[in-house]
């Protein structure tokens, strides 16, 4: 039940004694029964007043000042202005139906000056919507010890350290959310779990001088949770990064490009690092400085399926010091160097129904479309080692002169079929042709990233489009018992969302029309 | 009437400082995140810690540490360093102050490297500092270990302050240090299970 405040002053003008009745059943029997109110706050409204009562003729002047009248159900809604101020929200909902509220007019600004814009400190069920908080000092919003706290539809830009930071929130959910131009991580989630960031941008965090390049959404030691169809560019480190034994994470069907620390080569635009467990899929990473899909350092068993890379500065997928891991229906193209990389003791690994064209062309690094060293084409257990397995997938090179096609126990092959002669069991359903690409631009362009605007930006012009044709030789031509998004999982639709059945190499099922991906309900059942 | 309705207000406050007193005598524990960066802007080092007293004796009985390092070129795409490790540590090592002011870790532990695939004996100094009040909540989920967050099946009351944490650990008898900077995220709390806490509007 919401009325205006309007009728909570009714109420409260029936005297002492019944405020007193009604603070004691405040006191002994929990916040839910009161009566929910919206309160105003309008610090452009010449009769505004920070003692209430908060009604739209007499609102508060100050945003902290209604968060410390809330009680669970009430809404707070704010009228456009430029709200200089830190609201620390202390104050709790009670359940999904009886949330606390903030909701803003569009043009509603916060924080400004202030070391914080929005603080939630030990809270339940809040939720922030729609405000914009600009030039903290530190963080832009900062979550302690809540749960059931959403942030939606809000921006936060210019915070002089991170941008979001969520410690110890569980069942928080981040929607819509545009995040930019933080000097820190533009959102650092510490200690979550099930907590889901879902839409929106993030991007330009950090400077890109030594020292100061920052990661755009960095997860540390959290679990269950996820992050989808979120946009990620120009960050100044790693676009996507999740490390320190976090797991249980699902990166799904986000578009992250133009991430770059510019002054050396070594930002990818998703990377896992140091954690297992975690699912890498139907993911857009192009143009990125490093490589497209980064697995670096005992990322064991984390999945990579149905995402499409190309036009990295690095590999489109690499996976280095890492076990365990499955590469699975993604299409890689016209990266720097090899386009999935597996060394530096990488063994037990699945590379299959993959598309995997014009990489590492010319390239004074690792050429080759696919590159798997001598340490890891097998974990070498006595009695019984556990190869690497490499099959069903598509290669290509539109000139093939003077390029390498696999490097397989860190020897080269030129074709296919070398490595087929050379290495009975490895590619055996492998194949070498044109892959029948909407847009695959050959020659490769010479340089990346592309241009640095001012975020939000519009959606940068695609460089590639590795969708099917309908004359495509991978139609129908993948190994379906690998279509999993991990063990024992369930099968994966493809980057698009379509259901893959039967399975086409890559990571886009061929189809006419395609799909609309913004229409469309997907999930690879993880996170 | 209104003399009943305050004898029930009356005893309502004494039952949440009873609750909040109790609330003092939970598990206490520390944690921090490191990231640094040598000067050459290449090798990054991660160091995660996180350290548990007991309820029944704080920081003066045994506690427990959950420890990850790792360290990687990441211009040339070397890595160096990567070891985790759950340990036990003799009483003493973990002194948190009782109102979460401080904390400091002291120790030595030994840790396999997967990168050299040898034990590395580390000492530990590390100290704990809070920087903001103290924030108490009824909880859903506690950090166990590294990648261990546990739903809480009975009612639990966390406190926690936001800290800043700085020291060393290094490889005994070098001088190589793997937490150079101060750490990037930091707290001090206390979990009390079995306890509730009133909060909300």
């Amino acid at each position: 039940m919401r009325n205006d405040i309007r009728d909570r002053s009714a109420v409260d003008r029936r005297g002492r004694h019944a405020a007193v009745a009604l603070a004691i059943a405040l006191m002994t029997s929990g916040a839910g029964t009161a009566v929910a109110v919206t309160r105003y706050v309008d610090n452009g409204n010449a009769a505004c007043s920070n003692v209430g009562p908060g009604s739209s003729t007499v609102p508060y002047c100050t945003i902290g000042a209604a968060a410390g009248q809330v009680v669970a159900g009430d809404t707070v809604q704010v009228s456009a202005g430029n709200y200089p101020e830190k609201v620390t929200i202390k104050k709790s909902g009670t359940s999904a139906s009886a949330r606390i509220l903030f909701r803003a007019d569009p043009g509603v600004t916060v924080g400004a000056g202030q070391t914080i814009g929005f603080d939630f400190s030990g809270v339940q069920w809040v939720t922030v919507s729609g405000f914009t908080v600009s030039g903290t000092t530190t963080d832009g919003i900062r979550t302690q010890l809540s749960s059931n706290v959403a942030i939606e539809k809000s921006r936060v830009q210019q915070a002089g350290g991170r941008g979001i930071y969520a410690k110890d929130c569980i069942d928080c959910v981040f929607e819509e959310n545009i995040l930019d131009h933080s000097l820190n991580y533009a959102m650092y989630i510490y200690n979550g779990s099930n907590v889901t960031v879902s839409g929106g941008e993030v991007s330009y965090s950090g400077l890109p001088t030594d020292g100061a390049t920052r990661k755009g959404v960095y997860f540390y030691n959290t679990v269950s949770s996820r992050i989808r169809n979120v946009k990620v560019h120009h960050n100044t480190d790693s676009g996507i990064y999740v490390t320190s034994s976090s797991t249980g994470i699902e990166v799904a069907r986000n578009i992250c490009y133009g991430n770059a620390r510019e002054y050396t080569r070594a930002a990818p635009g998703i990377e896992i690092r140091t954690t297992t467990g975690n699912t890498v899929w139907g993911n857009l990473s192009f143009a990125n400085e490093d490589s497209g899909i980064q697995l670096y350092t005992g990322a064991n068993a984390n999945w990579v399926t149905a995402n499409v890379t190309y036009l990295n500065g690095d590999h489109g997928i690499d996976v280095k010091g890492s076990t365990d891991v499955w590469v699975i229906g993604n299409s890689v193209y016209g990266n720097d160097t090899a386009g999935i990389n597996f060394e530096g003791t990488s063994p037990r690994g699945i590379i299959k129904n993959n598309i995997s064209v014009n990489n590492g062309i010319d390239s004074t690094r690792q050429r080759g479309n696919i590159r798997v060293d001598s340490s890891s084409i097998s974990d070498n257990a006595v009695p019984t080692p556990t190869p690497t397995l490499m099959d069903y997938n598509l290669v290509n090179l539109s000139n093939p002169s003077g390029q390498i096609m696999y490097i397989w126990d860190s020897k080269n092959y030129p074709t296919l079929q070398a490595l087929k002669k050379a290495v009975p069991g490895v590619e055996i359903n492998g194949i070498d042709a044109a892959p029948g690409l909407v847009n695959a631009p050959f020659p490769i362009p010479a340089d990346l990233p592309p241009s640095v605007p001012q975020a939000p930006s519009p959606p940068d012009p695609p460089l590639a489009d590795l969708r099917l044709t309908s004359n495509s030789v991978a139609i129908n031509q993948a190994d379906p018992s690998a279509n999993k998004c991990r063990p024992g999982g369930p099968d994966a639709q493809d980057a698009a969302g379509s259901v893959r059945s039967p399975v086409d190499r890559g990571a886009l099922e061929y189809s006419n029309p395609y799909p609309d991906p913004a229409t469309g309900s997907f999930s690879c059942g993880g996170g | 009437m209104r003399k009943h309705l305050l004898t029930a207000s009356m005893a309502a406050l004494v039952v949440l400082a009873a609750a909040g007193a109790e609330a003092g005598l939970g598990r206490p524990e520390a944690d921090a995140a490191f990231v640094s960066y040598d000067a050459s802007g290449c090798v990054a080092t991660q160091v995660d810690v996180l350290v548990r007293g007991t309820a029944a004796g704080g920081g003066a009985a045994a506690s427990r540490l959950d420890l990850a390092v790792s360290q990687l070129d990441e211009c040339r795409a070397v890595e160096l360093v990567r070891a985790k490790k759950r340990n036990k540590l003799a009483a003493g090592a973990f002194h948190p102050e009782s109102d979460l002011s401080a904390a400091t870790l002291k120790g030595e532990v030994s840790i396999f490297d997967n990168v050299s695939g040898k034990q590395l004996t580390l000492t530990i100094d590390l100290a704990w500092a809070a920087k903001e009040e103290a924030v108490a909540a009824a909880v859903k989920g506690v950090a166990e270990g590294l990648g261990e967050i546990t739903r809480v099946a009975v009612p639990t009351v966390r406190t926690m302050r936001l800290a800043g944490a700085s020291g060393t650990i290094k490889i005994k008898g070098g001088a190589s240090n793997f937490t150079p900077a101060a750490a990037v995220a930091a707290s001090l709390s206390r979990t009390s299970f079995g306890q509730r806490l009133n909060v909300g509007g």
